[in-house]
């Protein structure tokens, strides 16, 4: 390694730094090809696997709220919802091309989310917990009580969804899903990655640390609410897009507070802060609970919970955050012992 | 010791030739709700599958009767149509009892079809959900229209004209909100006022004052399975409504026997319509309501035991007539669609075009019987259809 090329003088240049940054390294390759080969376990159930990207995506989305910008939401799957609906009504009123329904159903996802952010940038704690409850919980009563327009209780019927790219029909072994749903998540990780370890990215996370001293900087801290809002919702909506393409359904289950709360506690047991950790989460809770559900069909809640349990006493910080720091030491010791 | 090792080697081959004949099974996925607020649904699928099986025994056909039992969690589509596709594709089933609720009916039905899978619907009961788009359903429960129709008329009949209609305000509330006002319409009824009361607010002291003001001479209610059912009839208790002599009237959901004894008093009088009452009288029920008590205790037979049960029924009786050979969705389809049987509930057929039900609707008033709050049933309306 010559001299130039130095942490330090990387360090020194601001384009230096962010390309050290965003270089991806060797974990980060192996996990999205361990993702792909599930696809050729022998007995893999596709289904479920779909459902854990979906899942995986939407916590990435809340990830980059609250992870990245230190923002907490309860009421997350309205933006979910927001994207299920959307592909949903695309689907019912003959758009029925699924990639750029998906795009449409992220803009409009991501437009609502937008105007969140300005609702509440100048809101914190607590009280951002409760406002974005609420916003939840109207959106939620508003489709579960129309029923004339989104079938309310009995969900949207009729959905037509094409085969992707007029080639892949979503059939019942699930393998069209399985690609369709692992190839939009990877694309819009690869995108969300890029955001995040940008300048963007680097202004959210001083943000979160500490706001007064990023205004005097002069870095407009409530601006990029909104935008952080907005890319959050493009997010989540896209994996409510996705949720709805791959089951040609949609239900008012889809933004219901249960699952604003299982996008969090995925997120908590996966690690905030790190992208990664909503997928592992996602991967460990749905896994879980499929397989705990299959052997218990009645008493799997109280074995999930146990399990939540022991999972969050053993690894306070998150799965990730943890085993990345037993193997920081790790490397720590092996390098200080000659 | 070579002799004995041959034997015993021959005999065990006869054996394994005879244990891979006996071995033809029928899978039977039963996809209900065993877990969380809506937990009640799978304990009574639960307590009917063993009850008939405890009596009918685990082979029908010459084949053995294997159960995979999937939690659904209530109504969750995503859930329920990856357990269907999970337990199609991997596990095999031949037919299905479930899922229940309309969502997860609706989400489940392509893949049934694609896959030529039989279903039992033991849930649902929105109209319309059975038929061409999924032609290897049956449903054994009910339809709103046979609930919420027949009321109107009986009201009218008996002289109580103006009728005030209280639904939750949800997509089966409305669904029978319009149901029942067409049919008050067509007995030349008049409807006194109606309110749609939504379904996260227990509080019905409003309600019931606007009810009082209304004039009315009777009540339609129709509130979900639950903790409003019982709340609007002790509000129609405490209140005062109910000593004004207003008659009380609703579907089955709200005197279900499963909880009607947290309701308490207050529930004598309601008249409602239902498909089964545990007081029904024949005997075949009262061998049911006799060795359901035996098995499950307690417990009481809320419809949905009833509507599995009978998918039971219709299953055995089925792979009975298929005989030996192996499981054929089409045979069996066109065995059950048009078949007419007596269940514990009464004569029930199910409708050869489209595999939905037509079964007796009774109208049921609360009782005390021995000391216990029964629906006891005053008049029935035979071979009520779907529409």
């Amino acid at each position: 390694m010559s001299a130039f090329d130095s942490p330090q003088n990387r360090a020194a240049s601001g384009t230096g730094y962010f390309a050290s940054l965003s270089r991806w390294n060797i974990f980060e390759i192996l996990f999205w090809l361990a993702l792909a080969s599930l696809y050729f376990w022998p007995h893999a159930d596709l289904v479920l696997m779909s459902q854990i990207f979906i899942w995986g995506l939407f916590a990435m989305s809340l990830d980059v709220l609250l992870g990245y910008r230190g923002i907490p939401s309860l009421g997350h799957a309205a933006f979910f919802g927001i994207g299920a609906y959307v592909a949903g009504y695309c689907g019912k009123f003959g758009w029925t091309e699924p990639i750029s329904a998906l795009v449409l159903a992220m803009l409009v996802a991501a437009g609502v989310g937008w105007l969140t952010g300005k609702l509440v940038q100048r809101v914190a704690g607590v009280a951002l917990l409760m406002v974005t409850l609420g916003l939840n919980l109207i959106l939620y009563d508003l489709v579960h009580r129309s029923t004339e327009i989104t079938g309310g209780d009995d969900g949207l019927q009729g959905i037509v969804i094409d085969p992707v790219l007029g080639l892949f029909r979503f059939d019942i072994f699930g393998r069209t899903a399985f690609w369709y749903a692992l190839i939009v998540t990877f694309v819009l990780f690869v995108a969300t990655r890029a955001i995040i370890k940008s300048p963007f990215g680097l202004a959210l996370t001083g943000a979160r640390e500490n706001p007064r001293r990023m205004i005097m900087l002069g870095a407009p801290v409530e601006g990029d609410v909104s935008r952080a809002f907005a890319l959050a919702a493009a997010l989540a909506g896209a994996s409510g897009a996705l949720l709805t393409q791959t089951t040609q359904f949609v239900a008012p289950s889809s933004l219901s507070f249960q699952r604003s709360a299982d996008v969090l506690v995925i997120l908590i047991i996966g690690g905030a802060g790190r992208l990664y950790g909503g997928f592992i989460g996602a991967l460990i809770f749905l896994f879980l609970r499929d397989w705990l559900a299959a052997i218990s069909p009645v008493y799997w809640y109280f074995w999930i919970g146990l399990l939540l349990v022991v999972v969050v006493s053993f690894f306070r910080k998150g799965i990730l955050p943890t085993i990345e720091d037993v193997y920081t030491r790790w490397r720590g010791r092996r390098g200080a012992s000659p | 010791m070579r002799i004995v090792c041959s034997a015993l080697a021959a005999t065990a081959l006869t054996l394994a030739g005879f244990a891979a004949q006996a071995q033809e099974t029928v899978k039977i996925g039963i996809l209900q709700s065993f877990s969380g607020i809506t937990s009640l649904g799978g304990q009574q699928a639960d307590g009917a599958v063993k009850l008939f099986m405890k009596k009918y025994g685990d082979t029908a056909g010459g084949k053995k009767i294997e159960l995979i039992r999937r939690d659904t969690t209530g109504p969750n589509p995503e859930v329920a149509k990856r357990l269907v596709q999970e337990v199609v594709t991997r596990e095999r089933v031949n037919l299905l009892i479930g899922p229940d609720y309309t969502p997860n009916t609706l989400a489940a039905a392509p893949i049934l079809m694609e896959a030529k899978v039989p279903s039992f619907v033991t849930g649902a009961a929105t109209t319309g959900i059975i038929g061409e788009k999924s032609k290897y359903s049956t449903r054994t429960f009910f339809a709103v229209p046979q609930l919420c129709r027949p009321l109107a008329s009986y009201a009218v009949k008996n002289g109580w004209k103006r009728v005030y209609v209280a639904v939750a305000d949800f997509a089966p509330g409305h669904d029978c909100e319009k149901y029942f006002l067409e049919a008050l319409k067509e007995a030349n009824g008049e409807l006194a006022g109606n309110v749609r009361i939504p379904v996260s607010n227990p509080e019905f002291s409003g309600y019931m004052q606007r009810m009082r003001d209304a004039k009315a001479d009777a009540v339609f209610i129709f509130m979900p399975i639950g903790e409003l059912s019982i709340g609007i009839l002790r509000a129609i208790n405490d209140s005062g409504l109910k000593s004004t002599g207003i008659k009380i009237m609703g579907t089955g959901d709200i005197t279900d026997e499963t909880y009607i004894d947290a309701v308490g008093d207050a529930a004598i009088g309601t008249i409602t319509t239902g498909i089964y009452s545990t007081q029904h009288n024949s005997p075949l029920n009262k061998e049911f309501v006799k060795e359901w008590a035996e098995l499950n205790g307690k417990q009481r037979i809320g419809w949905g035991a009833l509507a599995v049960y009978d998918s039971m029924r219709l299953t055995y009786d089925a792979l009975n007539a298929q005989g030996a050979g192996k499981f054929d969705a089409d045979k069996f389809i066109s065995f059950v669609h048009g078949r007419t049987f007596e269940s514990p509930r009464g004569p029930v057929t199910i409708d050869k075009n489209n595999g939905d039900i037509i079964q007796n609707i009774y109208i049921r008033r609360v009782d005390k019987v021995d000391g216990v709050l029964q629906n006891v049933e005053i008049e029935s309306f035979s071979n009520v259809g779907f529409k």
